[in-house]
């Protein structure tokens, strides 16, 4: 805003329209976020209050990204690596043995109190493909593809409770408020569909993640680029149809009425909301027509459903994973996967390392590979990123709550180390990328921060994470907050 | 450390003390008029007494401080004596100041030149100890006006093993084991000093594993023996790595890190330079600007078209959001931006014939996806002329191996997709020798169903 459209904007703060804010009470607050403002440094894409037009619409990121969009799938309670994919021949030799003081001397565990025992991995290792890629007996599908995934196998965070963990791995922040990662890429490359959302949440396992909606919330970007969360049973969109006597043009006409209404307020406030508002109710009318046809997956074939595990009488995650696909393929931008139900402590029999973690494996590995191999034939692997993690790791010794041996087999939470795979373009294929010591316990080379993933991931979209910034309360904020490097070992 | 090294240590605190005390006496000394300072005689005292305790108390802590080793000599020596001096004519002002001002102002002048020429002396030789002699240097004119991050020396595969090292131990020990400090008699600024060790002997063997200075670096962070000390900036776990190394290929000095292959576990104490982006996808060379107008017609149509990059002007068209009847139209004006048009979705379209032909005047294209489209071996001619083509999607079309044949110019490309075509896998072999670079897949993958996919494991 030049200086003169900013002394116009104060002349009209009149007293009149100072006690109508006032009684509107949030007009204040409408003040105060036209004055901030959007839009990347270095880069052409213009503040969007300016813009005044489609906040959704595509922008160019800083250079050309390797992909255009993403898959994220989290499995939401942290799956073990010590049993899919990391695997420790020592800590067997070690099961049931104390765990050596080292392990413990001044760190915190969420549950394991005094000295438990070491557990010594409960599946089966083998290598795999040209790339000898090592997966576990629990995921007998994905070894077979393990030539198209890029391993990174010492993540490390520092939370090791699953709520700030997952709003770390998603957000960049521990703490509630930030926008998460689905939000920031819609905000820095619009969407080229303008008939779907551009940032969809999907979610299984019974229950939302622990953090909450939070983890796809858009934080102090505008609401526009939070994740829309589509059901996974029924009709994904709820009250899509028209109520009844109520035809299409009726609902254009009333649309279109509304959007200039607002409009007018827009022109006055120069809210972003407002535009938020307008353009989600031309979002939603346009949706009504593509939404059938899209997030329908019982029209998909036979053979597909057979490929994915997928059945559109359940409510399964492999039906998200279809429709993951069914959705970047018709240029969904960014669409994020939360399977609840991998918090495998040892507590109960589903919540545990040998067998709880089985049948989760069994729920996901088929749909997950198939997706990979879906998006490659339909010559989608190539730009679309697939990212698979969870929020931490697990510890490699046998959770004693409070002190005593858990019933089941299981491990505690463990921040130090854990595995996480990507597939897609711009990624060595078939490689894996760091490494833990002979007990699975920390990195030791090769560690990568949940901000390093953060900041990779951006740069394939074609974003310089520390470029790409929004302005919130007088500073510039990013994803990766300071920290961040780009892990440049697992780009091809 | 005994308890009067312990009261060396507040030598810094209470050296501030006096001069504070002798600034103000030099002001009033140097502004007031004598008969007013006469007036204040006894505040004046007062002042000069105190500076003069103050300026013993530092000579004392200082001297303890100064024998405690661990300073250049020399520079110690010099602000040893200034501030003993300064000490000296404080106490000979104070008892002389009736004189001073009643009978000779001239001395009075004198001393107070005296003490500001010492407090200066000193103060600097003092500032030299504890920053490093270069501290008050002042930049060269050239970078008088430089803001923004300071330039460091960058460590890069054609640096020499020695320069590496200086260049990490600069970073992190030189302030206390350089030039103007030696703590612990340890200078590590040359390989001679390394190999000479400090105080406690030898800091170099033959490993580094046997290696002091291994040992200093790697001790838990809360020993007391660590280095640097807990509060300092730490050295990152590559760093030391590659100290170790070092010390394991002898000290090495003249070759290069490439000439000694440095391991890539180590490649993270190089500089790192912007990662390259290689991307067939987009030109080299950007071109002049589209036509507005052209553009402002496009997306008056409803093609979704854009800058690839923000700061090129090469563009992507999706037509996504496309009326059918705009199509035709669209695929005609989309000439006018054929210069810059690089990336082209037509996927979920039926085209009429002269959209197709219209598509073999975009000659730059580079990526282009017609999944799902009425595309077959009639239209596929129009490609022919695409021979930028790198990324071509033909997925759920009716092209057939025949049809291909019409592409095989097209020899830059380096992704071929033909799943749901007529296009068999036994074509394939043909196909790769036609488009020697490219990537041909014809899909079809099946996961099959195993008996655990669909059953409950229990124990």
């Amino acid at each position: 805003m030049n200086e003169g459209e900013r002394i116009k904007k104060l002349e009209e703060q009149t007293r009149r329209l100072f006690l109508k804010n006032c009684t509107l009470g949030l007009g204040g607050l409408a003040f105060s976020s036209m004055l901030g403002s959007c839009g990347y440094s270095g880069s052409g894409s213009e503040n969007m209050a300016e813009m005044g037009g489609n906040p959704m619409a595509p922008k160019a990121p800083q250079y050309a990204g390797k992909v255009k969009q993403v898959i994220y799938i989290h499995m939401a309670g942290a799956p073990s690596q010590l049993e899919l994919f990391d695997y420790k021949p020592e800590l067997h030799k070690l099961d049931g043995k104390t765990c050596p003081q080292s392990f413990l001397e001044g760190k915190r565990f969420a549950f394991i109190r005094g000295v438990p025992t070491m557990l010594g991995p409960q599946a089966k290792f083998k290598q795999y493909g040209d790339s000898g890629a090592i997966i576990s007996n629990y995921l007998p599908h994905l070894s077979t593809i393990a030539d198209e995934l890029t391993f990174l196998k010492a993540v490390h965070t520092d939370q090791f409770n699953h709520a700030p963990a997952q709003l770390l791995m998603q957000t960049g922040g521990a703490r509630l408020g930030r926008p998460c990662m689905g939000s920031w890429v819609t905000y820095g490359l619009g969407t080229e569909n303008a008939n779907l959302p551009g940032f969809v949440v999907l979610t299984s396992g019974g229950n939302n993640p622990d953090a909450g909606k939070s983890v796809w919330g858009s934080g102090f970007l505008p609401s526009v680029y939070q994740g829309v969360q589509c059901r996974s049973d029924g009709t994904p969109v709820l009250f899509i149809d028209n109520p009844e006597h109520i035809s299409r043009e009726s609902r254009k006409a009333s649309i279109e009425a509304l959007s200039k209404v607002n409009k007018l307020s827009y022109d006055e406030f120069k809210d972003p909301e407002i535009l938020t508002r307008i353009s989600q109710y031309e979002l939603a009318f346009k949706m009504q027509a593509t939404v059938p046809d899209v997030m329908n997956i019982a029209d998909e074939p036979e053979y597909i459903h057979e490929m994915y595990g997928s059945d559109p009488n359940k409510s399964i995650f492999a039906n998200n994973v279809l429709l993951a696909r069914k959705l970047v393929e018709r240029g969904v931008r960014f669409v994020q996967l939360y399977d609840w139900g991998w918090d495998t402590h040892g507590t109960s029999e589903k919540g545990s390392v040998d067998i709880g973690l089985v049948n989760k494996c069994r729920e996901t590995d088929k749909s997950v590979t198939a997706l990979i191999l879906d998006l490659k034939q339909r010559g989608l692997l190539d730009e679309t990123l697939v990212v698979w993690g969870g929020e931490f790791g697990r510890t490699p010794m046998q959770e004693f709550r409070e002190g005593k041996e858990n019933i089941f087999k299981g491990r505690d939470h463990h921040s130090e180390a854990f595995t996480m795979w990507m597939a897609g373009g711009g990624l060595k294929k078939g490689f894996s990328y760091g490494e833990t010591d002979e007990m699975g316990y920390a990195g030791i080379n090769g560690r990568v921060s949940v901000h390093d993933i953060q900041a990779t991931i951006l740069h394939l979209l074609g974003f310089d994470h520390e470029q790409f910034t929004y302005k919130y309360q007088g500073r510039d904020f990013r994803l990766t907050d300071v920290h961040g490097r780009i892990i440049k070992e697992i780009l091809a | 450390m005994n308890i009067f090294e312990y009261f060396g240590n507040f030598h810094p605190l209470v050296v501030h003390l006096p001069i504070g005390f002798l600034v103000v006496f030099l002001l009033l000394g140097l502004f007031i008029p004598r008969q007013k300072l006469i007036d204040a005689y006894s505040i004046i005292r007062l002042i000069l007494l105190t500076s003069a305790l103050f300026a013993t108390a530092s000579s004392i802590t200082g001297y303890i401080l100064s024998i405690s080793g661990s300073y250049d000599q020399e520079v110690v020596s010099n602000h040893k004596w200034f501030g003993i001096v300064l000490t000296i004519v404080n106490w000979i002002i104070y008892f002389k100041l009736d004189y001073l001002l009643h009978t000779s102002i001239r001395n009075f002048r004198l001393s107070l030149v005296f003490v500001l020429v010492m407090l200066t002396v000193t103060g600097h030789a003092g500032g030299s100890l504890t920053h490093g002699s270069e501290f008050l240097t002042p930049p060269p004119p050239d970078q008088w006006l430089a803001f923004g991050p300071k330039e460091k020396r960058k460590i890069t595969m054609s640096s020499t093993a020695l320069e590496a090292t200086s260049i990490i131990l600069e970073e992190n020990c030189y302030a206390c084991h350089g030039r103007s400090k030696q703590k612990g008699e340890l200078r590590l600024d040359s390989k001679e000093a390394i190999l000479k060790g400090g105080e406690d002997g030898k800091i170099i063997a033959e490993h580094a594993a046997d290696s002091r200075i291994m040992e200093l670096l790697l001790l838990p962070i809360d020993d007391d023996d660590h280095m640097p000390p807990k509060e300092k900036k730490q050295l990152a776990d590559v760093e030391i790595n590659y100290l170790a190394w070092w010390i394991d290929h002898a000290m090495n000095e003249e070759k290069t890190l490439e000439e000694l292959e440095l391991p890539d576990s180590l490649h993270g104490i190089l500089y790192e330079e912007e990662i390259q982006i290689i991307n067939n996808l987009v030109p080299d060379k950007d071109v002049k600007e589209a036509d507005e107008k052209a553009l402002e017609r496009l997306n008056g149509l409803g093609v979704t078209i854009f800058p690839i990059e923000s700061d090129a002007n090469f563009l992507s068209a999706n037509f996504a959001n496309m009326l059918p009847e705009n199509i035709t139209p669209a695929m005609q004006e989309l000439e006018k931006v054929k210069s810059q048009l690089i990336w082209l979705n037509l996927d979920y379209h039926q085209l009429t014939p002269e959209a197709w032909t219209a598509l073999s005047k975009l000659e730059n294209l580079r990526k282009f996806s017609v999944r799902n489209t009425n595309m077959d071996d009639e239209f596929l001619v129009h490609l022919s002329p695409l021979k930028s083509l790198v990324y071509l999607n033909l997925v759920d079309t009716k092209v057939t191996d025949e049809g291909l044949l019409q592409l095989k110019e097209l020899q830059k490309l380096e992704s071929l997709f033909l799943y749901q075509t007529m296009v068999g896998k036994n074509a394939i072999a043909s196909l790769t020798q036609m488009f020697p670079l490219a990537r041909i897949d014809t899909g079809n993958y099946f996961v099959p169903t195993l008996v655990s996919d669909t059953t409950i494991f229990h124990k």
